[in-house]
């Protein structure tokens, strides 16, 4: 017994040495950014002096080390920033934030730089970035630079239309795109009825494409996730930029107003015709009565109470609109179309030790309009509506999510998402009791939860493994679902990576829209007890390869993917977006009267090449695809080419280099034809009196109008389209040593007419009448200029 | 024929835009008229109860094919009862291809079925329509001149199954194809109207309702001239497939009507 007490003692005795012999251990984590415009900077190397050891920051520019208490002497030295050396302290556990200031003898070139720098090997196949200096060397549309036009030259992406700022993504519509800004979903994303997108390029960080492999975090829509980012508020330094182009003007203003801790970020665009517009308002030009306007404008209150929370205030609005007002005796007449979508959201972002949460409240409305009315011609006092069409959706939404790095290979997110709307889909008012139709005013809810778990198997090898549980409804009517997300991705060696990915994705708001150019009427219907959810299971499988010689960078990249679809909406046979207001079939009826429902099936093969020598780029991107619906009530329940069944899509991007300043861009396009439907019988239209049964059908020869019967849908296929754009871009210093850029760019170098539209016209000649099919291009070409200016 | 008003988008503001987008960007071209246009006999036929059975025959257009004056000219064209014996109407004249029961042998009546066959030495063509069994009835219509233009002002009961339409001298009332409830408040077109006016409330049959769809379809195509459709709201969803004949193209519908003489009331402050 007595031994045994001596034991302990020592055993005592020896743990209490062992404990004062080593030092307490404390975790250092933090965040490396760009000082000037605030981004993480992803991957940079940390070299810790007193350990001899570089590590890295990870795919967000945040690094977390663990280390005994002391001092330590960090330094970040890599090109193009200036070298910089940060001596810790560390005696607990401590947070930083680590800003490099850009060398100022090589910032000018960074954004040219940017395209080499990104091998296909970094990221899955199915996923698709691009950060602002990309999306600026592209050629311009119009003299803007534009993100969905941008996103268009990529495999797997096209547009509905040539110029249309939409995304079909694989088979996919329009209305199955997520786009979000900021984790705010956007309901439009046109300006100008589709020649420009809303994400005004001032504006814009980077932007994610996901085709497949979604995360968890992402639902609501079946084709496509759009994740843009803009840029960080910094609180460090005042800067700004404007341009101005052929269709607008645009500026974005970053205003620290307490160093460190609390800064303004706005950026907006507007259309030169408003600008117009807001002079003959003010007198300054004479009253011009046509109007044609389109602006954005987003606003960032960003407030850093300490270096491990962040609040910020975001703002975003965006609006179209065409009108005019005629004069009467007496009256001025208004008539005007648009649609207005507005964003308001609180977000807080929380940086614990090993966890990392984001909290978000916000609101959304999206109107569309088309009006006239009567204003009283001296006082402009409104009168009265004479018509008055409008279709409208807006939410209220709480999400959460959280971020947890469990060790060094596991890591884990969860989150939640709470959704109320207040969608009236369709309301037509034409001001006095003749007609008034307005759509009950519904308010389902919509719940999802959903769990993520990453797991990195080697260094560079990660499986993302996730569930959603979404939910809609209301008390008529509950949809849910589970939706499994299963993502790898793995780089083998220095340069050769797979990725693989499988996901189910479900749509409760359906967007329905005439498919046609000009009025882009579009109404949204969410899921209830006749229209069921859209949803979809999408599957892919690629691989990339890099090759690096000392001259010569090669890459390859390549997809394959398939995706089954069930719930997919279309109007019923005789029913357009436009139709169902002209004709008012509906009245108050539920609007599976004049929509099906149906399934579908698509799939293809994405291919990327990048090839860079010297100052040429050349990168080319390429789609073979087949998608095919049906529909029990359309096309006698047989399958049929989905709309956006474009055989093949290739586009072919170079870039050479002229001067360090200077460089010119081209891109050609080329896509298979869309199919479309046009009749297959013309007869001229017979005429028959009801009150005596008689009937007549006239000679082609004789007749006014031309009746046509179409049996197949979707029967016959565009003549493929094409066409090559160039842009010379032009960096210099101004006399005030401000960053400007000047760009000209020609649309459709060699003027192809590619068709967009098939229609039936009628000809008369020597005093007879023919029918006659004609076609519609959009687009000759056009010459643009844009001029930036960054201070 | 049925007429159908243009429709009231605001006119200005669409020209407006049509005119700064046109004159941008867009061109127009003629293209070949596809080749999947095909010659197809065509067949017109609508009973109504106590109407001559009539039938008109003609064919499909095709451009650049030599085209025929007189249609399928040994065509023989058969109707019936369903479940009685065929009854061969004849022909008006030999160069007319339209056919009568001149004898008033086939009794159309309300809710039953009718057969219709042509014969001819290129292609024999089969179709059924049924009469609708309910009619939609006209309770109480007013006609009221109101600031100059005409309202009618009533209430109508409509049958569950078919589609109902509000016609006077041949258009369409007011801006809707179809009555989707018993109220009636409509405009109507006053072409010269005077004291009093006819209005015919008309029941379809299925195939007739899908046909009066497409026609409206097609009207609406022609509200704008050309191109300026394609902005302005061109129709871009799939026509209804209204024909119901057998190895041709046309219909064999039938329809119901109701008509009724109302005098114009002048309505004062």
């Amino acid at each position: 017994m007595e031994n045994l007490r001596y034991i302990l003692l020592i055993l005592i005795l020896l743990t209490i040495t062992e404990v004062q012999g080593q030092l307490p251990r404390w975790r250092l984590q933090g965040e490396i950014c760009n000082e000037k415009t605030g981004k993480p900077l992803k991957h940079f190397p940390i070299r810790i002096k007193e350990f001899k050891r570089k590590l890295h920051s990870d795919a967000q520019g945040r690094f977390l080390f663990n280390m005994p208490q002391g001092n330590y002497t960090l330094i970040l030295d890599e090109e193009p920033f200036e070298k910089k050396t940060e001596i810790i302290r560390l005696h607990s556990d401590t947070t930083v934030r680590i800003f490099l200031l850009p060398d100022a003898s090589i910032r000018l070139l960074n954004e040219i730089e940017v395209l080499a720098s990104h091998p296909q090997t970094e990221e899955p196949s199915s996923r698709k970035s691009l950060r602002a200096a990309e999306i600026a060397a592209h050629p311009v549309v119009l003299g803007e630079n534009d993100l969905l036009k941008a996103l268009t030259l990529t495999a797997g992406v096209t547009s509905s239309n040539e110029g249309a700022a939409d995304l079909q993504i694989r088979g996919g519509r329009s209305g199955e795109n997520l786009f979000l800004l900021d984790g705010m979903p956007l309901y439009s994303t046109q300006h100008l009825f589709g020649i420009l997108s809303v994400f005004n390029p001032t504006l814009i960080k980077d932007a994610e494409l996901y085709k497949a492999g979604f995360p968890a975090r992402y639902g609501g829509r079946i084709a496509s996730v759009l994740d843009v980012r803009s840029h960080d508020v910094d609180t460090t330094r005042h800067s700004g930029e404007g341009g101005i182009s052929l269709l607008s003007s645009k500026a974005a203003f970053n205003l620290p107003l307490l160093k460190n801790r609390l800064a303004l970020g706005l950026s907006g665009r507007i259309s030169n015709y408003s600008l117009i517009n807001l002079l003959s308002l003010s007198g300054i030009l004479k009253e011009s009565s046509p109007m044609l306007h389109f602006a954005d404008a987003q606003a960032k209150l960003c407030y850093y109470p300490n270096a491990r929370n962040r609040l910020e205030l975001r703002f975003f609005h965006n609006s179209d609109g065409i009108g005019l007002q005629q004069r009467e005796v007496g009256k001025i007449q208004q008539s005007y179309l648009g649609n207005r979508q507005q964003n308001i959201a609180l977000h807080w972002k929380h940086l614990g030790l090993k966890t990392e949460n984001e909290m978000q409240l916000y609101s959304d409305a999206y109107r569309f309009d088309m009006q006239l009315r009567e204003n009283d011609g001296i006082q402009r006092k409104k009168l009265k509506d004479l018509y008055e069409i409008e279709s409208r959706i807006s939410t209220l939404s709480f999400s959460n999510r959280s971020y947890f790095r469990l060790s060094g290979i596991f890591s884990a997110e969860t989150g939640i998402e709470v959704r109320r709307y207040t969608l009236s889909p369709l309301n037509i008012n034409t001001g006095d009791t003749v007609l008034t139709i307005k759509s009950d005013t519904e308010n389902p809810m919509e719940a999802n939860a959903f769990g993520e778990l990453s797991y990195r198997l080697q260094p560079r090898q990660q499986l993302n493994t996730g569930l959603r549980l979404s939910s809609f409804g209301s008390d008529k009517k509950l949809h849910w679902a589970l939706e499994p997300r299963l993502s790898y991705h793995g780089i083998f060696g220095q340069d050769f990576a797979l990725s693989a990915s499988a996901g189910r994705m479900r749509q409760y708001i359906h967007r329905i829209a005439n498919p046609g150019v000009g009025v882009a009427l579009e109404v949204f219907h969410p899921a209830d007890r006749e229209l069921k959810p859209a949803e979809a299971w999408i599957f892919s499988v690629g691989g990339a390869k890099d090759f690096h010689t000392k001259e010569l960078n090669f890459s390859l990249k390549t997809d394959l993917w398939y995706k089954v679809m069930d719930g997919l909406v279309d109007f019923r046979e005789g029913y357009d977006s436009y139709s169902i207001i002209q004709f008012r079939k509906h009245g108050k009826e539920a609007a599976s009267n004049y929509l099906t429902q149906g399934k579908g099936y698509a799939y293809g093969l994405d291919l990327s090449v990048n090839f860079i020598k010297g100052s040429i780029k050349v990168f080319a991107d390429y789609s073979l695809m087949q998608a095919r619906q049906r529909f029990e009530e359309l096309n006698k329940g047989r399958y049929f080419r989905s709309p956006n069944d474009i055989r093949h899509a290739l586009s072919l991007q170079a870039e050479l280099r002229l001067t360090k300043s200077s460089y010119l861009s081209a891109n050609w396009q080329y896509r298979s034809g869309r199919p479309v439907t046009l009749p297959e019988a013309i007869y001229p239209s017979p005429s028959f009196d009801y009150e005596t049964g008689k009937i007549e059908i006239p000679h082609p020869k004789h007749s006014e109008s031309f009746m046509t019967m179409e049996d197949t849908r979707n029967n016959y296929t565009l003549p493929p389209f094409h066409k090559l754009d160039l842009a010379f871009n032009y960096r210099y210093r101004s006399r005030k040593k401000r960053q400007a850029q000047f760009s000209f760019g020609i649309y459709n170098l060699y003027n192809r007419a590619n068709a967009s539209y098939y229609f039936i016209d009628r000809q008369r000649k020597n005093g007879q009448s023919y029918p006659l099919l004609k076609s519609i291009s959009l687009f000759p070409i056009l010459p643009s200029f844009s001029w930036e200016i960054k201070f | 024929m049925l007429r159908q008003e243009a429709v009231g988008l605001p006119h200005s503001a669409i020209c407006l835009f049509l005119a700064v987008l046109m004159s941008f960007c867009t061109r127009l071209a003629e293209e070949p008229l596809p080749p999947l246009l095909r010659v197809e006999p065509l067949v017109f036929s609508l009973l109504s109860p106590d109407k001559v059975f009539r039938v008109a025959l003609s064919e499909t257009y095709v451009p650049g094919r030599e085209e025929t004056e007189v249609y399928l000219p040994d065509a023989r064209v058969f109707a019936c009862e369903a479940g009685r014996d065929w009854v061969e109407l004849t022909r008006e004249a030999p160069d007319k291809a339209l056919y009568i029961d001149a004898a008033a042998k086939i009794s159309v009546c309300r809710g039953k079925c009718y057969r219709l066959r042509i014969e001819s030495s290129r292609v024999t063509m089969e179709a059924e329509t049924k009469i609708p069994d309910e009619a939609g009835h006209v309770l109480v219509l007013r006609c009221l001149r109101h600031e100059g233009r005409l309202l009618l002002q009533g209430k109508a009961e409509l049958p569950n199954t078919y589609k109902c339409m509000l016609l006077h001298q041949g258009r369409l009332t007011g801006t809707e194809l179809f009555l989707n409830s018993g109220n009636i408040s409509v405009e109507v077109y006053d072409r010269g109207v005077k004291d009093s006016i006819d209005i015919q409330l008309l029941t379809l049959d299925p195939v007739l309702e899908n046909y009066q769809l497409a026609v409206a379809i097609e009207q609406s195509r022609k509200v704008w001239p050309g191109e300026m459709s394609l902005f302005a709201g061109y129709y871009n969803g799939a026509l209804p497939s209204y024909s119901n004949i057998q190895n041709g193209v046309g219909i064999f519908g039938s329809y119901l009507i109701e008509t009724c003489r109302l005098p114009i009331e002048t309505e004062l402050p």
